[in-house]
């Protein structure tokens, strides 16, 4: 028995590169929901190449309706990538509005800022759940996300429409 | 009524609470959390949820082992922790924890977890 490459088990058509390089420019292949909802990799991706601020994208699925609108974007020194960015939830369950205008914080880089304004535990390993969706009724009671506070209705609603994990923990050894 | 001092009355039966849970975790979730109503706020025993969950839901532990390690026969508590964990959430999003309930139900959400993982260690090394 002989054994083969995957490479050349595959046919040369069939093998699909993760970057395509066209007139000078770098593409990054994207998954989609089958309602044609882009699925973000990431937080710094929703970020980047999310919607505008103001701007609404919207899900359904069964009964539950779900928006995310982008609110506005934090930057610090003078970046050009945002190290945070507020966005409004809003679900329904049969027409009848479950949590409405609800703020959640996307955290992308662990600044000063982000760890004193969500009392972020870096480098204690499981101890610490430095999560990159920060739901802002933890902080309005004072509150810090532990273990299992991922587990909410703002965080799910945020996830199911943008595919981005609500047990998304911010990296930390990001270059 | 329950003449609990943490949580606002109205938790129980409120269907915005209770919409998705699986209808098998109902009951003991409710349970569960009701416990909270005979726990006394203090600077002592706040961080004692541990223990007096143990004591006061009884039939959730296994009594056997002096750690907390949950007993799956008496309860379908423990096959629906995502639900417990949601409900936990609702209640702070939902106002209903009245001061200091909010950490006390944190408090809980974390004991229930370490109760797991200390179950899942025990079923890996003995």
């Amino acid at each position: 028995m002989t054994s083969m490459a995957l490479e050349d088990r595959l046919e040369n058509d069939t093998v699909s590169p993760s970057r395509l390089e066209h007139n000078g420019t770098t593409y990054i292949r994207s998954e989609y929901f089958e309602d044609g909802n882009r699925i973000f990799f990431s937080p710094l991706d929703f970020a980047l190449n999310g919607p505008n601020e103001g701007t609404v994208i919207m899900r359904t699925e069964g009964p539950y309706k779900y928006k995310v609108k982008m609110g506005k974007k934090h930057y610090e020194n003078n970046s050009d990538v945002p190290f945070m960015c507020e966005v409004i939830i809003t679900m329904e369950a049969n027409g009848r509005p479950r949590c409405k205008d609800q703020t959640l914080w996307v955290v992308i880089e662990a600044t000063d800022v982000a760890v004193e304004k969500f009392r972020l535990r870096l480098n204690q390993g499981s101890a610490s759940y430095c999560y990159s969706l920060q739901p802002q009724f933890f902080l309005d009671k004072g509150l810090c996300m532990m273990t299992g506070s991922d587990n909410n209705d703002v965080s799910i609603a945020f996830s199911i429409v943008t595919g981005i994990p609500k047990e998304h923990i911010i990296l930390e050894d990001k270059a | 009524m329950s003449g609990n001092l943490l949580l606002k009355i109205g938790w129980r039966n409120d269907d915005n609470l209770w919409l998705g849970i699986n209808p098998e975790a109902v009951e003991p979730i409710r349970e569960f959390i009701a416990s909270i109503g005979s726990y006394k706020l203090s600077e002592e025993n706040v961080r004692n949820v541990e223990a007096w969950l143990k004591k006061n839901v009884s039939h959730f532990y296994d009594q056997r082992y002096n750690s907390n390690l949950p007993r799956f026969r008496l309860t379908k508590f423990w096959n629906h922790l995502g639900d417990f964990d949601l409900i936990a959430n609702r209640l702070i999003m939902n106002d209903y924890c009245n001061p200091g309930g909010d950490s006390v139900i944190q408090s809980m959400q974390t004991s229930v977890s370490n109760t797991m993982r200390l179950y899942n260690a025990f079923q890996l090394y003995g």
